[in-house]
């Protein structure tokens, strides 16, 4: 029998950042495996962030994880998204090769001491009384034989693969990836420890051959020309490390869509053989020719898997039409009329564990001991599923250790505001993470990530002195320069007024600050330090913050207010075992609601679906009154 | 928490009006306007006068009683002015309390200390939030139009239309690649959408003419006129003036209807010193009376014209150009012309400030704001709505994205629907201000 601090089930993004964050807090980990070799497969597409997603990205690394470190070494096409529309928006995406990320991340996990990685299926949840004590594990390969591990804590991140059955066409079979077998116990053993579960499905499309795309008949979208890592630790000459890719785009078209109508009936999606539900924010093929038959065309990214190898995923056209079908649609978009079909596109349905059933640490209410993370409490995208893993893993070691939870509020991060979401609100369908989730999004830049984070790795000793120390350095850079920028004071003399006036700008009237000046959407840092004639000796990330912070100086500390006000309701805390069925008035509905939820503050309970004010106008005036 | 005053009696003008200050502060509020016995008496009439605290004008005279916390209404100490229930009366008294250091209470915040504090039981509370009630009895659409009828409805559907542009907005940042931008039409939407705010905002400002009156304040260069025109309008219609009664301000300030309208003339030509200082004084006041919904005269002399100031917000300032019957036809035909020698164009003053005051709003009187609160969050949510417009065409687009989210919030909480720390102000906004 093995005794370890933490169990983790599955090594998928969610797990290897759980095992990874309590490894390194100084537990001794066991990471549960259906197959070594496939630690951090990118199971869909082969790219890391974009918008919402990698505002996860950079707030996880600045805490220390893991993913945004991994992408930027198997990086091989880096794009920034939403350039013009504001740092809040602003997104980093990065293309990586996809066996390279899953190796680079795999060694990451092997390598980590604390960690013991174990090949098998987790299949139950060993219990003692109110406590989850440890799985059972057995081995496809030798029949019955099982292994029995003991912990602490169990972190299940199982991803998709709880009774996963991929379907294309009428064809179906189990399994929780293309090649891999799903997890078929695990289900049972959750519902036995009293959680409900609940089916939803998702799919991908098929994989081409590169070497049979006309890929000059796509339009071709090379990566930026300067490269901006997802890491606040990456930088320097060693980046990018890999060589550069392009990428295509091509279109549907009326041929396509016509392929696609008429073979609807033999989708599966279509054909009624999926009960669960998909997500909204990523139709299939077939979704968007029913639901937008009056769009002309389609969008068709065509990213290459990687470096060596010639898999190209075609990124818009997720499908579970048969094979046949499948390859015949894409046949009938330009540049793809010759192409081969490597792998057909698949939908799959899997088994979840409904959210609003953990606590704000991701551990389940039920029973205590056990955390889950990822697709299977309902979440999409592997960035989403990196950072509950990370939470999760965060959290068990706290409470193993006796330290107190590790909570970041909707206003601190974005991550805050996925997990409170998740397990306050539910979900109807995989919960993907958007930038207009959080109601304070302009304080949440992918920019300032490490500002606001970094100290918390710091905390936990994810994210070692020297590193924490540079942060700390750039907060004092940005706030002395923007206080310099507040004081100095241009005067409009004949030299001001050529700087302007050369630049078809219009010239200062009265003696204005720099930071005045830079308030004008025309005018950047870099024409500052001309105006002054001065060189700014700043790093580009921290004359970003600057722009930014001096620009929306109002604008954040509007939202600063704001949080403010929120901060009393989210600040009246409901005590441990708080008897929501005491309070007269609630209906039924939102009784059952607040018990189901059990929310720690009335901030919290505010936020549950159906809910109303009044609800919690009374609420607020029981818990005020019990304190009293 | 800090000290609040409202009207704690029914709209002036009344009978008696009874003003409630509540909080740590309110006997030292109270002790600016009125000469306070040191100690003060608990629970004790006394007969005082109220004095403003910066012009040492006698506002009223009245009963001043005095409740220690915590054996208040609200669990606080609590000051209450029993005075005469004139519109003035409770005005000046009111701007008095807020000048002495009082905010002004939100709707309903006297009864929400009142239940902070212990001083109403749950019962009593819950009997008060029937709403909740309500609620559980899926009465809750025909509770809801009672507190908003058709203010609720026209809110609605300007909620309904901002969250759809707002929802077009946020799918341009999270889908970057997949969806279409005309940026020209978010402005327009959002202009539109601020109009719309801004019909329903001016019901607000003729209600509230309708029962105050409307302030005309005659502003200018020196010896534009103003006093001669003044007269000249005041004479003209002598047979319905007569001096605003009890009023403590001089004989400058003269009451007459305008085409229906109750209006309060006020001159500003008493300041007779530097021509410099009587520019500035005379826009100090107008200011003043705009910022107070009224409107401004700028009376120009023909023959020696100075252009009206730049007033901010929303202006209602009227150019009329005297001693037009000096210049003969120097004067150009689109600029209001007036004699106050003559009369000329006398009639035209009148039909313009009439058309100032009710043209733009004359098609949407059926419903008229009376609520303070709502009125300011429609005034926010036009603005937001206007900056979104703005900016759409030169900020960032997360910056519009921001303007719409602050519209749509403050539409949201007039419609109860705010999900933040102000939903218990919500609640309690239900109950008339100062219960």
């Amino acid at each position: 029998m093995n005794r370890y601090d933490v169990i983790v089930i599955g090594l998928g993004h969610a797990g290897c950042e759980a095992a990874l964050a309590c490894a390194r807090m100084g537990l001794t980990v066991l990471a549960v495996t259906l197959r070594k070799d496939r630690i951090g497969v990118m199971s869909c597409n082969p790219s890391v962030g974009g918008p919402g997603k990698s505002q996860l990205v950079r707030e996880l690394d600045a805490l220390g994880g893991e993913m945004a470190k991994v992408g930027d070494i198997t990086g091989t096409h880096f794009r920034r998204l939403n350039e013009s529309k504001g740092p809040a928006v602003r997104a980093t995406r990065v293309l990586c090769d996809r066996s390279l990320y899953a190796q680079e991340m795999g060694a990451r996990v092997l390598n980590q001491p604390g960690v013991t990685v174990l090949e098998g299926e987790a299949k139950h949840l060993l219990s003692e009384g109110e406590r989850v004590v440890g799985v059972s594990v057995s081995f496809a390969e030798h029949g019955d034989r099982y292994e029995i591990c003991l912990a602490k804590a169990v972190i299940v991140t199982a991803g998709t693969f709880l009774k996963g059955v991929m379907h294309i066409g009428d064809w179906h079979k189990e399994g929780g990836r293309v090649g891999d077998i799903a997890a078929c116990g695990l289900s049972e053993s959750l519902r036995a420890v009293g959680l409900q579960l609940g089916r939803f499905k998702t799919g991908t499309p098929a994989r081409l051959n590169g070497e049979t795309i006309d890929w000059n008949r796509t339009q071709i979208q090379p990566g930026d020309e300067i490269p901006r890592p997802l890491s606040f630790t990456t930088g320097g000459r060693g980046f990018p490390k890999l060589p550069q890719l392009t990428c295509g785009i091509a279109y549907t078209n009326a041929d396509t869509h016509r392929v696609v109508r008429e073979n609807l009936h033999r989708s599966a999606l279509y054909g009624g053989n999926i009960v669960g539900t998909g997500p909204r924010y990523c139709p299939s093929l077939e979704d968007k020719v029913v639901r937008f038959a009056h769009r002309e065309r389609h969008a068709v990214f065509l990213e290459p898997d990687g470096l060596e190898t010639n898999v190209v995923y075609p990124a818009g056209v997720s499908t579970s039409l048969p094979a046949e079908v499948q390859s015949q649609f894409l046949r009938t978009i330009p540049g793809l009329e010759q192409v081969d079909m490597l792998l057909p596109g698949y939908a799959i349905e899997y088994d979840f564990v409904l959210p609003t059933q953990l606590d704000i640490t991701l551990a389940a209410k039920c029973i205590r001991g056990l955390w889950l993370a990822g697709q299977v409490v309902g979440t999409s995208g592997y960035e989403e599923a990196a950072v509950q893993g990370f939470w999760a893993g965060v959290n068990a070691a706290c409470y193993i250790q006796g330290r107190p939870s590790f909570i970041l509020k909707r206003n601190e991060a974005l991550i805050g505001v996925l997990v409170d979401d998740l397990v306050t609100k539910g979900t109807d369908e995989p919960y993907r993470i958007f930038t207009s989730r959080a109601e304070h999004r302009l304080l949440l830049r992918e920019d300032n990530a490490d500002l606001r984070l970094a100290k918390y790795g710091y905390e936990f000793g994810l994210v070692n002195f020297l590193l924490y120390e540079q942060v700390e350095e750039k907060r004092r850079l940005i706030t002395q320069e923007v206080e310099r920028l507040e004081k100095t004071v241009v005067s409009p003399t004949a030299a001001t007024r050529n700087f302007f006036e050369a630049r078809g700008w219009q010239a200062i009237r009265a003696p204005s600050s720099l930071s005045a000046l830079l308030r004008r959407p025309e005018v950047e840092l870099a024409d500052l330090a001309e105006l002054e004639g001065r060189i700014y000796d700043l790093a580009l990330t921290v004359k970003d913050e600057i722009e930014t912070v001096v620009r929306y100086g109002g604008y954040i500390e509007r939202q600063e207010e704001w949080v403010q006000r929120v901060q009393s309701l989210e600040g009246q805390e409901i005590a441990d075992g708080f008897d929501f069925r005491s309070i007269r008035g609630f209906s039924r509905e939102i009784q059952e609601r607040l018990i189901q939820v059990r929310p720690r503050t009335v901030g919290q309970a505010a936020r549950i679906p159906g809910i109303t004010p009044a609800a919690i106008g009374l609420l607020a005036v029981h818990v005020g009154r019990k304190r009293r | 928490m800090e000290t609040i005053a409202a009207l704690a009696t029914g709209h002036a003008p009344a009978g008696v009006s009874i003003i409630r200050l509540s909080g740590k502060m309110a006997l030292d509020c109270a002790r600016k306007l009125v000469a306070l016995p040191d100690p003060m008496p608990v629970r004790k009439a006394m007969l005082l006068s109220f004095i403003h605290p910066i012009s040492k004008e006698k506002i009223d005279e009245g009963i001043v009683l005095y409740f220690q916390a915590p054996a208040s209404f609200t669990g606080e100490d609590v000051i209450e002015f029993q005075g005469h229930g004139g519109v003035c009366h409770v005005q000046a008294l009111l701007e008095a309390c807020y000048r002495a250091g009082a905010r002004a209470a939100e709707p309903g915040e006297f009864s929400r200390r009142a239940v902070l504090n212990g001083r109403i039981s749950l019962e009593r509370a819950e009997a008060m939030l029937d709403i909740v009630h309500a609620e559980t009895e899926a009465s809750l659409a025909a509770a809801r139009s009672q507190f908003f009828g058709r203010l609720g409805r026209e809110v609605e559907k300007i909620s309904a239309e901002a969250l759809g542009l707002r929802a077009e907005v946020e799918a341009w940042l999270d889908f970057p690649e997949d969806i279409e931008f005309e940026p020209h039409e978010v402005a327009n939407r959002s202009r539109k959408l601020a109009r719309l705010c801004e019909d329903l905002l001016q019901t607000h400002r003729l209600g509230r003419v309708l029962r105050e009156g409307l302030r005309v304040v005659f502003a200018g260069a020196p010896n534009a006129g103003k006093s001669s025109l003044f007269n000249r309008l005041v004479g003209e219609e002598r047979a319905i003036v007569d001096r605003e009664a009890g009023t403590t301000r001089d004989s400058l300030e003269m009451s007459l209807e305008i085409d229906g309208i109750p209006c309060t003339l006020i001159d500003t030509a008493g300041i007779r010193e530097g021509a410099g200082r009587v520019e500035q004084q005379g826009i100090q006041r107008a200011k003043k009376e705009i910022e107070r919904g009224g409107l401004c005269l700028w009376v120009i002399d023909s023959t020696h014209p100075v252009p009206p100031p730049l007033l901010e917000g929303h202006c209602q300032c009227i150019e009329v150009w005297n001693k037009c019957d000096q210049i003969g036809a120097g004067c150009r035909d689109d600029y209001l012309r007036v004699s106050a020698l003559t009369s000329e164009g006398l009639g035209a003053l009148r039909q313009e400030i009439a058309h100032r005051i009710k043209g733009s709003y004359a098609n949407s009187q059926e419903i008229v704001i009376t609520n303070r609160r709502h009125a300011e969050l429609l005034e926010s949510a036009q603005q937001a709505f206007s900056f979104a417009a703005k900016n759409v065409l030169e900020a960032p687009l997360e910056i519009v994205a921001y303007d719409l989210q602050e519209a749509c919030r403050s539409l949201d909480r007039i419609l109860g629907k705010g999900v933040d720390d102000s939903l218990l102000d919500e609640i309690f906004s239900r109950f008339c201000i100062g219960k």
